[in-house]
């Protein structure tokens, strides 16, 4: 081999290196998307886990799904979207906040604002009588 | 004292209604496919025969998903026995897809308990998740233009499968 082919080898391995580097970074950029996605969807086989956490047979392959469906390039919506189809509303752990879905997201506020408002009343109330 | 009384009157059904929604077994839910098309499948026998179910449109179709090791499939393959006597004669097709089981599993549940429906293999449980199983049995009834138009989610009974099967084949209750 002369040292033209070697010094050409050389460099094509260097080349090699980002690439590689690019590949694994790829993939596991690809585990970190199904992972979050996976937090987000309900196991419908266990109660409140999500599928990115649960043990089940069922929840292991919705995961797989979901690696799938990120590799065809479909986005977060579309992968959301894909399980509201075909298990409806619940298999969100966030679920969207509109319709029924809206009392998860006032309730708390109402509570604590009633809560606070009612705190005040009173207190204003015996600081009169007080007085 | 009257405020907080109405304050109350409007939190506690709110409170109520929560904690009946959060708490409800979602296999009860009605399904989302009810009135959509059947998502489709190619799947195996356990003979290797291939199915899909494009290939049975114009008949109603009933789609159950079962597992050896799940006690109310075994009652519930008694009934689907039953009413492949009479409605396979009528064109519904019955199929038994096999969910987190082995074939093997599959034919010595046969053997021993007779045979039912065509068991079908869905590998990666791909059929499943298609049609929102969240346990098993889970049933599912296909007009001839492959609407999903009825679930079971639990054991399937004679009267469902009458009832059912009767509106898809002759339309109407029996």
């Amino acid at each position: 081999m002369t040292v033209r082919k070697k010094t050409g080898l050389v460099l094509l391995g260097l080349l090699m290196v980002p690439l590689l580097a690019c590949g694994g970074k790829k993939s596991e950029d690809l585990d970190a998307r199904a992972k979050r996605l996976g937090s987000q969807l309900r196991c419908p086989v266990c109660r409140g886990v999500p599928i990115a956490d649960s043990p089940s047979g069922l929840a292991a392959e919705m995961m797989n799904e979901v690696k799938e469906q990120i590799r065809q390039g479909k986005t977060d919506e579309e992968i959301f979207q894909a399980y509201v189809a075909r298990y409806g509303e619940w298999v969100l752990l966030k679920p969207e906040a509109k319709g029924s879905n809206l009392l998860i997201w006032i309730l708390p506020v109402l509570v604590v604002g009633g809560g606070a408002v009612g705190i005040i009343y009173e207190i204003r109330k015996r600081n009169k009588v007080s007085a | 004292m009257k405020k907080w009384g109405l304050f109350l009157l409007i939190l506690l059904p709110m409170v109520g209604l929560l904690y009946f929604s959060l708490t409800r077994n979602p296999r009860d839910l009605p399904s989302a496919l009810i009135g959509k098309p059947a998502p489709h499948f190619e799947l195996t026998t356990l003979d290797g025969e291939k199915v899909s179910l494009a290939g049975l449109q114009g008949h109603p179709v009933v789609v159950n998903f079962w597992a050896t090791w799940c006690g109310p499939c075994l009652q519930e393959h008694r009934f689907i026995k039953q009413a492949l006597q009479v409605y396979q004669p009528q064109g519904v097709s019955f199929y038994s897809i096999l969910y987190e089981d082995t074939p093997e599993n599959a034919r010595s549940f046969m053997s021993k308990y007779g045979t039912g429906a065509p068991v079908l293999i869905d590998p990666g449980l791909r059929t499943a998740i298609d049609y929102g199983v969240a346990g098993v049995p889970e049933t599912f009834f296909i007009d001839p233009n492959g609407v999903v138009v009825f679930k079971v989610a639990g054991v399937l009974t004679p009267g469902v499968i009458r009832e059912q099967l009767h509106r898809l084949t002759q339309g109407g209750v029996p």
